[in-house]
């Protein structure tokens, strides 16, 4: 049965974050009124995802190696996208990435004061990848470069659970349709199934609605978005269940595209793709 | 409470870490305490640590260790695993100014360590003086009662369909809301008889043992016929990996542990009921299917 192998230090998995840093990423997050831009929310995002993963991975002696994550950008640039130690490195197992966040923040959380109020409590927030906007969307040639990545990965990893691949865009591609290279990365697979994609869309469509995990493309306001979603995996039959618990209406041809979701919604459409079902 | 021994029995456990993982990494736990010359109790549990959490292994001792001493127990299991949790709290505070976690491990402990567990008391019935048994169980490690070479009862899990949905877990830390554990704990009881055999087991084990059941097999054959004394373990390992190899068993830590009741003395003032008859009687246990 395919997305059923064990995840372990001897067989790890892998998450690849494809990210959008393209000079309009710096317009506005989320709903009317919103102020952060959009590449500060998804670096907040990303790195929240990522202390999420080194935590699930922690346990008392230290923290196991069941993911190597990466993270790839392109605007400007295309290629590797941690920043500090990891600079330059393309996929590394989840122990270095808890040792080598490129700073760590202090910020405000707020919480329950137990008496009805709220105050703030000062948290660690680990910090590996900076917001950055600028240049064209070059998303073939990222695409491409997630291929090669995997491509390589996959050989050293044949019975691993399939990697699952993230990609978090605000625009269309300006260097060609994506739409074949997109084809490439979930024709990758190991003996456990295909690679698995997630597109995330934020886009500044004033026909665009917030839209979650859709079955068809009915809805959608323009080709960009419809390109991402055909673009998008299927959700697997583990994470249909996890949707339908968190209360989407799912179906088997429910796929894992996101549509101008706000923040909490992007990682909780994240979470879908990172949780673990069968960690050893 | 009777000086006099009334339940004469025997026990075994064995376990195994999950196949890739180090003994070290073992993370159910398990207590045999014959305390019968003590405080005229018997009593034994297993527990599994869940793998997602850290520290879970330290907290399934602390609570097997609890239950083993007589200050986990069924009477009042949620004020004494609220007490646990205070000590726990206090240990582990002590534990991290000596030694200063990283930011990972200090995040991820302050989440708590979670646990399943079932404990079994054999003890004289206050009310009837008859030897009896009793068990307290949250999450999916299950007890199988045989009697007359047959599986008399499952608990608290009594399909192998309820295994693997991620089940509730007693946590080291209090919750903020309102705590589900009381509505989360599970209690059965029954008197004893010569010749009972209970089996305690980790949720790999016990769902292997309900499958085999409900396609008509004996699972509990392949667990009787294991030699008891020393060679035990290595038959048990044996067996495991052989349940493994065939994907039969779940790769998990496993942990079985067996009492096998070998004499029952009632008595001569409770040997019979008020009414005279004979007492043979099953007791209705809570919350439970008997077979």
């Amino acid at each position: 049965m395919p997305y059923s192998s064990e995840i372990s230090r001897t067989n790890p998995s892998c998450f690849l974050f494809v990210i959008d840093q393209s000079a309009s990423m710096e317009d506005p997050f989320g709903q009317e009124g919103a102020t952060k831009a959009k590449a500060e929310g998804v670096a907040d995002a990303i790195n929240r995802l990522l202390q999420d993963l080194v935590i699930k991975c922690a346990k008392s002696e230290g923290v196991r190696d069941y993911y190597h994550i990466g993270v790839i950008g392109y605007g400007q640039n295309v290629g590797p996208a941690f920043s500090g130690d990891l600079l330059g490195q393309d996929l590394v197992p989840v122990s270095r990435i808890a040792e080598h966040p490129a700073r760590v923040e202090e910020r405000a959380k707020k919480v329950d004061d137990g008496a009805g109020g709220v105050v703030e409590q000062g948290i660690k927030f680990p910090v590996w990848f900076d917001a950055t906007s600028n240049g064209g969307t070059p998303m073939c040639a990222a695409m491409t470069l997630a291929e090669d990545v995997l491509s390589n990965w996959i050989e050293q990893h044949p019975k691993a659970f399939p990697p699952v691949v993230i990609h978090i865009t605000d625009g269309e591609s300006t260097d060609g349709d994506p739409a074949e290279a997109m084809k490439r990365i979930k024709e990758l697979k190991t003996k456990d199934g295909n690679v698995l994609l997630f597109n995330v869309h934020l886009t500044d469509n004033p026909n665009a609605k917030t839209l979650s995990f859709p079955n068809d493309a009915n809805s959608l306001p323009d080709q960009f978005s419809q390109t991402l979603f055909e673009g998008a995996s299927p959700l697997t039959p583990f994470m249909r269940r996890v949707a339908g618990e968190m209360g989407f209406e799912v179906s088997d041809q429910t796929r894992g595209f996101v549509m101008n979701a706000d923040l909490p919604m992007v990682v909780q459409a994240l979470e879908i793709g990172t949780r673990p079902s069968n960690l050893r | 409470m009777s000086s006099e021994r009334n339940v004469h029995s025997r026990a075994q456990v064995c376990w195994l870490p999950k196949r890739g993982n180090t003994p070290a990494e073992y993370e159910d736990a398990y207590t045999l305490v014959d305390g019968q010359s003590v405080d005229g109790v018997f009593r034994c549990a297993v527990a599994d640590g869940a793998t997602e959490a850290s520290y879970s292994r330290q907290w399934a001792r602390a609570l097997v260790r609890a239950f083993g001493a007589g200050t986990l127990g069924a009477a009042n299991f949620v004020d004494d695993v609220e007490r646990l949790r205070a000590t726990w709290q206090r240990a582990f505070e002590r534990h991290s100014r000596r030694r200063p976690m990283p930011w990972y491990a200090e995040q991820k402990a302050s989440l708590g360590a979670f646990a399943a567990l079932v404990g079994l008391d054999l003890r004289d019935d206050p009310a009837t003086g008859k030897p009896g048994w009793s068990a307290v169980a949250v999450g999916d490690c299950n007890l199988f009662l045989m009697r007359g070479g047959e599986l008399s009862m499952a608990f608290p899990l009594t399909r192998a369909d309820q295994f693997g949905g991620g089940p509730f877990l007693i946590g080291s830390n209090r919750p903020a809301e309102e705590d589900p554990l009381p509505r989360r704990v599970q209690h059965a009881s029954g008197e004893l008889a010569p010749g009972d055999t209970f089996h305690l087991m980790s949720d790999a084990l016990a769902a292997w043992f309900l499958r085999g059941h409900e396609r008509g097999e004996r699972p509990w054959q392949r667990l009787e016929a294991l030699p008891e004394g020393d060679a035990t373990p290595a038959a048990f390992a044996e067996l495991v990996t052989e349940l493994r190899d065939a994907a039969q068993l779940h790769n998990d830590d496993v942990t079985w542990l067996r009492v096998v009741v070998s004499d029952v003395t009632v008595p001569a003032a409770a040997a019979t009921d008020a009414d005279g008859t004979a007492s043979d009687s099953w007791p209705d246990a809570d919350e439970t299917t008997p077979f």
